[in-house]
């Protein structure tokens, strides 16, 4: 880790803090209590905000609550149906076979697509779930954390294989309640023994080359796949993030040594595959984990789709990869690499979106330029393309071509002089605006020395979200996401008052403190939705993760609001409203994942709550009881 | 009458004899102590057993309990 670290910008972060605080001050009279009201604000009390609803208790509890006058619907959960001829769930029976018809474990990333494909239908569609990882001793019955990789069967990896990948479900409104479609022809589960092709520069690279692949073009499985995103033709992209946790060996054995490092590929896995699976231990498959860490196309739409792995956009640890379409129909993907002091990207394709002919834009992703970013000392934004040949990124500097490039991405940022930063996770634009929301999680170990830019804190536990603003960005404009130079500003910096957090001041009053934003989406109105992911911290801090609010224009701007608590230990993922904003649709990740919980004494057992059965996640449907939109 | 020469307490360890690597059983990353946790941190040479029980997940926060090997 000898790359650098930070830049001096503190003074441009202080002063671009101090003015939107100096605003915020203005708006609210310089008091948390008294937010005496601007023009347009909304309600008789004093509230800004245009969001309406009442917050449920910010507590920490065995179940999840969601704000009053709304209904949470438990949809589907591990082990439940998916795939024709799947059996029931039997915890204390599974197999791989059942596994891989069954919904599969931590789902995180949800997309719901309307049916029929192309329409704005909101109770009817194909709900599409990432399965991220497993946590053994939740699942397994006789284990624990400390033990697990000892006890773990071969036939135990295989479920834990077959519970990672993604499920597509057909579900359909009836009256209030949402109904998964049985044996329906669009369901599916793809999992680690699921071929994908793989496309674009690196397609068939000697570094992608295997014993059981030799063309270095067909991969079994995908893995670890956190958050994605949609494309304008209708299909999924779902972002493969720590697949360096899944390999064994040691790497200082290999050809690849160095870039297995820079990856984090130490050789200790939390996880037995290797074990059992030769393809996870790198001193006999070096190239294996050079097969992961890239985004996945998947057409939902059609069943029988091979699942694609596209390379031009780049191999790192994907948190998301989301979508804008530019006025001439190239498309734009935004994707964060989820890990401390690391960078984020962008890519723009070549070709353009055709909306007559939707398969026609299956290789859209396939050519295009990758770029990361750089924050600059003006408050602009570079973006810094990783085109081989070009400046550093030569056959000097050991790329030896355009695959290499890509396959070491986080070397070529280096290289570049891209800006790390506080594990950047979701980035999202928004539709309403056209501006750009980088969810920053957290960094504790960002040191004083390397505070500036986008990252004003030093140890910073509670995270912060930065706004990008390409040229042109505005109510009913169309935003420039091509452009080679940004604007940005900070949203808000998360935490209670006294950790120097920057929401509205009314917050305190109107709304609740968050902490660790990590997804997000945005509803009609352009109001942005964040889901947290405290992690270990969820205890210490007291409040627990779940689903957030606020206005990001107008006198309401970064005054969060509390909408849904997960149950104890889970994080939030994936919110997805229907196009209607009807329902939202939230993922409730690793419920009972704490220390010292297992499949036998968990510390919650939701959402079924009966004895012998372990905590399973599961997606929520929250609708309002009036049937009217969410927010 | 002063100290005698002391044992130090047994660690972990892999195959080859070098201090055991650790991985966080929360979100996978691995502290290696020919390694260190990184610029300004934990230098390297430190077994994990010898790190401060405050010690926490550089990447995400878990506490020192939350790493299994």
């Amino acid at each position: 880790m000898d790359r650098p670290v930070s830049r001096p910008l503190s003074e441009i972060a202080q002063s671009r803090i101090g003015r939107r605080s100096a605003l915020r001050a203005l708006m609210a009279g310089g008091a948390a209590v008294a937010a005496p009201r601007l023009a347009g604000a909304a309600t008789a009390d004093g509230d800004p905000s245009t969001l309406t609803f009442t917050q449920p208790p910010h507590t920490i509890a065995d179940s999840h609550q969601v704000a009053p006058g709304h209904r949470a619907q438990v949809l589907i959960r591990w082990g439940d149906a998916v795939a024709e001829g799947a059996p029931a769930f039997d915890p204390a029976a599974q197999t791989a076979a059942a596994q891989e018809r069954q919904f599969g474990y931590n789902n995180d990333f949800v997309a719901f697509m309307p049916l029929p494909v192309g329409s704005q239908s909101s109770d009817h569609g194909l709900l599409c779930v990432n399965h991220e990882y497993t946590n053994g001793e939740l699942m397994f019955p006789g284990m624990t954390p400390k033990d697990k990789l000892e006890r773990m069967t071969a036939e135990q990896v295989e479920v834990e294989m077959a519970a990672h990948g993604h499920s597509v479900i057909e579900i359909r409104r009836q009256g209030r309640d949402w109904a998964v479609v049985p044996s329906s022809p669009f369901a599916r589960r793809i999992t680690m023994s699921s071929p994908m092709a793989v496309s674009g520069p690196a397609a068939g690279h000697r570094r992608l080359r295997t014993k059981a692949d030799p063309g270095g073009r067909t991969v079994l499985g995908t893995l670890n796949n956190c958050a994605g995103g949609t494309t304008p033709w209708g299909t999924v992209l779902i972002a493969e993030e720590n697949f360096d946790t899944y390999f064994g060996g040691d790497p200082r054995k290999t050809p690849e040594a160095e870039a297995l490092a820079r990856l984090g590929v130490k050789g200790k896995s939390r996880y037995a595959w290797s074990r059992f699976h030769d393809r996870f231990d790198v001193e006999k498959e070096p190239n294996e984990p050079n097969r992961f860490g890239w985004v996945v196309e998947i057409d939902p739409y059609d069943p029988t789709f091979v699942p694609v792995k596209r390379t031009a956009l780049g191999r790192f640890k994907h948190e998301a990869a989301t979508t804008a379409l530019l006025p001439d129909g190239r498309v734009v993907v935004y994707s964060g690499d989820d890990e401390v002091f690391e960078y984020l990207y962008r890519f723009v394709t070549k070709g353009r979106f055709d909306p007559a002919n939707r398969l026609a834009n299956l290789g859209l992703l396939d050519e295009g330029t990758l770029s990361v970013a750089r924050f600059d000392k003006d408050g602009s934004l570079t973006w810094l393309p990783l085109v081989w040949g070009a400046g550093p990124l030569t056959p000097a500097n050991g790329f030896a071509d355009q695959g290499d490039v890509l396959i070491d991405a986080r070397r070529a940022a280096d290289l570049l002089g891209a800006t790390p930063l506080d594990r950047p996770e979701d980035v999202e634009v928004n539709p309403a605006n056209g501006r750009v929301y980088v969810m920053l999680t957290n960094n504790t170990k960002r040191k004083a020395e390397q505070v500036g830019g986008p990252s004003p804190r030093a140890d910073n536990r509670h995270g912060h979200v930065v706004e990008l603003i390409p040229p042109g960005a505005g109510k009913g404009r169309r935003a420039r996401h091509d452009a080679d130079r940004f604007r940005w500003e900070f949203l808000f910096l998360a935490g209670r008052r006294e950790d120097g957090a920057t929401t509205h001041p009314a917050s305190d009053r109107f709304g609740a403190w968050l902490s660790a934003p990590d997804n997000c989406t945005f509803d009609n109105r352009g109001r942005l939705w964040i889901s947290s992911d405290q992690g270990s911290a969820q205890r210490k801090n007291g409040i627990p993760d779940g689903m957030y609010a606020c206005d990001v224009d107008g006198p309401g701007r970064a005054l969060t609001k509390f909408f849904y608590a997960c149950p104890r230990d889970a994080e939030m993922c994936g919110p997805a409203f229907t196009p209607d904003n009807r329902t939202l649709f939230v993922a409730v990740q690793h419920p009972g994942e704490d220390k010292g919980s297992t499949f036998d004494a968990p510390s919650t057992r939701w959402p079924d709550f009966r004895d012998g059965m372990p905590p399973r996640p599961a997606i929520v449907a929250i609708t309002r009881e009036d049937g009217e939109p969410i927010g | 009458m002063p100290p005698g020469p002391t044992i130090p307490a047994p660690i972990a360890r892999e195959a080859d004899g070098r201090p055991a690597l650790w991985v966080c059983n929360r979100c996978g990353w691995v502290y290696d102590p020919a390694q260190g946790d990184g610029p300004g941190g934990v230098p390297p040479g430190l077994p994990f057993e010898h790190l401060p029980e405050a010690w926490t997940c550089p990447n995400c926060g878990a506490e020192k309990d939350d790493f299994i090997h």
